[in-house]
């Protein structure tokens, strides 16, 4: 029903102009609705051998060509591949979704998405109706998203890889360190004794030169490891905010969580994708911490707080931290105790510092603990 | 007088104690402190000492026990760091707050032993120093009034014939009481005078013995 007044209605109209769109010749209500949902959908008209025989406004637009232009031409043309015969009844009943890459009249391809449907009854010849949808954005914007998702996955990499680097190095010259030292130290005493002589003092120096020797290595292979710094630049706040709610958006529902991002404009010295993946890092946290509460809320909050500095903050309504959790995450990392934070924290905690900022943990007025920091703010120019 | 001693603060034990052991064997006076917490709470009264330090500790780290240990007792006690981390910023704002060196672990322990060594060689000096500045403010304590100005006088350069005219009294009572303060002081002339009451103010080490003041 609906196809046959389509079709109909595209034929009844009179020849136009190339260059413009005169008022269409409305019936009846319903022809006003389906002229205004041509304006909204695009759509074509294609025979047998997929000719196009009628374009709506949108689909010119889509393609950017004149109804003139398209008509008679086939649909192989703009849309690559395209052939009618290739489509089953089936599909064309069903009103399967097929991807398709197509291209404009200047030459521009875009991703497609098409739904066709069989014109029943009303004309003398088989006609298909195609509607069609241009997914370039929507690329674009899944593109973007992944892109950012890899940088900051790499960038996460990078850093545990340098952190881990640094705190095993750590660890491991604490008892090298000592070797040495007890080596020198049965030098000392060996040569008041006067006991071995020569030959013995010589083999501890051997030994000592090679503890040391590993002393080399593990820092060498410490700075091959560790994440490169980059300097500081003036960002926008809200851009990377933006730019990392689709993955925030992706992970509140998933875990039932509601987070609310709560974020004033500013200008602030930093390394984009480090600051996003230390505040990437606190949301997983916060979402982790509520996921076993009734109350599932996260809050991602920032403010200039003075005219030096903007506050950012994550809130959560879980169950908070202990005096003791608070202590250990606090305090400079201990040499000879594991690293009680866990690699995430301990990461995010160097970004903030190497931000010119440091944490500092509270309790949330949602009830749970609260992480913020500090960044410096940039010197906004006037625009605008 | 004693020599002065090593403390070494470490939470690492095997650290600490082979520190300790290195530092005895050769000749030094040595004793171990597993945090900064510990050493605080339990300070040795020491007018001179050397500490060896690591910086991640728990608790007190070590760049927060450097910045106390400055104010409690500034130059009289001298600071190493070692460190396991090798953190070059903390480096640099360390040694300008007056830190020795900055030694990484693991480190040619001969380094630190020499490096330790030529601490405990100035702070004797300067433990010596110290202790006749204490004499001399013990001796100057002993003067009369009148007395004390004289010294003042003299110490700053007058004659004999000005600081009568200070102090409005005749230049014969002054010789008396120039005498009196010249014995008091132990000095034996006026330029000993002159170069203790600068070693008292600080400047021992600028002067040189036989310079003379105008008298």
């Amino acid at each position: 029903m609906f196809a046959r007044k389509l079709a109909r209605g595209w034929q009844d109209r009179p020849p136009k102009q190339a260059s413009e769109t005169p008022p269409p010749i409305v019936n009846t209500a319903r022809e006003a609705r389906l002229t205004a949902l041509l304006t909204v959908t695009p759509a074509v008209t294609i025979d047998a051998r997929s000719r196009i025989l009628a374009i709506s406004s949108s689909a010119c637009a889509l393609f950017r060509m004149t109804e003139d232009e398209a008509r008679g031409r086939g649909l192989g043309d703009l849309v690559e591949g395209f052939n009618l015969a290739t489509i089953s009844r089936a599909t064309h009943q069903s009103g399967q979704i097929s991807y398709w890459k197509a291209r404009r009249s200047d030459g521009e391809r875009f991703p497609v998405s098409l739904q066709t449907a069989e014109v029943v009854g009303g004309t003398s010849r088989s006609e298909v109706v195609v509607a069609l949808n241009d997914l370039s954005l929507w690329r674009a914007a899944d593109l973007q998203n992944q892109k950012l998702s890899e940088e900051l996955h790499q960038a996460w990499r990078q850093n545990s890889v340098g952190q881990m680097a640094a705190t095993l190095s750590h660890e491991l010259n604490q008892p090298l360190a000592a070797a040495a030292t007890y080596l020198q130290a049965t030098q000392a005493d060996l040569s008041r004794a006067g006991v071995l002589g020569d030959s013995a003092g010589r083999t501890l120096e051997l030994a000592k030169g090679q503890v040391l020797r590993a002393g080399a290595i593990i820092r060498r292979t410490r700075k091959l490891l560790a994440a490169e710094d980059a300097p500081l630049q003036p960002e926008p706040i809200l851009p990377m905010i933006q730019e990392l709610e689709p993955m925030i958006g992706l992970l509140g529902p998933e875990a039932g969580t509601t987070i609310h991002i709560d974020v004033e404009a500013g200008l602030v010295m930093a390394d984009r994708i480090q600051l996003q993946q230390a505040l990437a890092n606190l949301v997983r946290n916060a979402v982790e911490a509520v996921a076993t509460c009734e109350q599932r809320q996260v809050r991602l909050m920032g403010r200039a707080i003075s005219f030096a500095y903007y506050e950012l903050r994550v809130e959560d309504s879980g169950a908070g931290l202990s005096d003791e959790e608070t202590r250990r995450i606090l305090e400079p990392q201990s040499s000879s105790k594991p690293n009680g934070m866990g690699l995430g924290l301990s990461i995010t905690r160097r970004i903030v510092e190497v931000h010119g900022g440091s944490m500092s943990l509270g309790k949330s007025a949602l009830g749970g603990a609260a992480f913020a920091f500090c960044l410096q703010r940039a010197p906004e120019t006037r625009n605008l | 007088m004693k020599t002065p001693s090593v403390y070494v603060i470490d939470d690492d034990f095997a650290v600490r104690d082979a520190l300790v052991l290195l530092l005895r064997s050769e000749g030094l006076r040595a004793r171990g402190f597993a945090s900064g917490t510990d050493f605080l709470s339990d300070l040795p009264s020491d007018p001179v000492a050397c500490v060896i330090t690591d910086l991640r500790m728990p608790g007190i780290g070590g760049a927060e026990l450097v910045r106390r240990l400055n104010t409690l007792k500034g130059d009289a006690w001298s600071i190493v760091i070692i460190t396991g981390h090798g953190d070059v910023s903390s480096a640099v704002d360390l040694m300008k707050a007056g830190v020795v060196d900055f030694i990484e672990k693991p480190f040619e322990p001969l380094r630190l032993v020499e490096t330790v060594k030529g601490c405990v060689a100035q702070l004797r000096q300067l433990a010596v120093d110290l202790e006749d500045r204490e004499r001399l403010e013990q001796k100057l304590g002993l003067l009369t009034t009148r007395e004390r100005q004289v010294y003042d006088g003299l110490a700053h350069g007058r004659s004999n014939k000005e600081i009568a005219a200070d102090l409005e009294i005749s230049p014969r009572t002054v010789e008396v009481f120039r005498a009196h303060v010249m014995t008091k002081m132990e000095a034996s002339s006026l330029s000993d005078l002159l170069r203790m009451d600068l070693a008292r103010l600080g400047y021992a080490r600028q002067l040189t013995p036989g310079a003379d003041a105008a008298a």
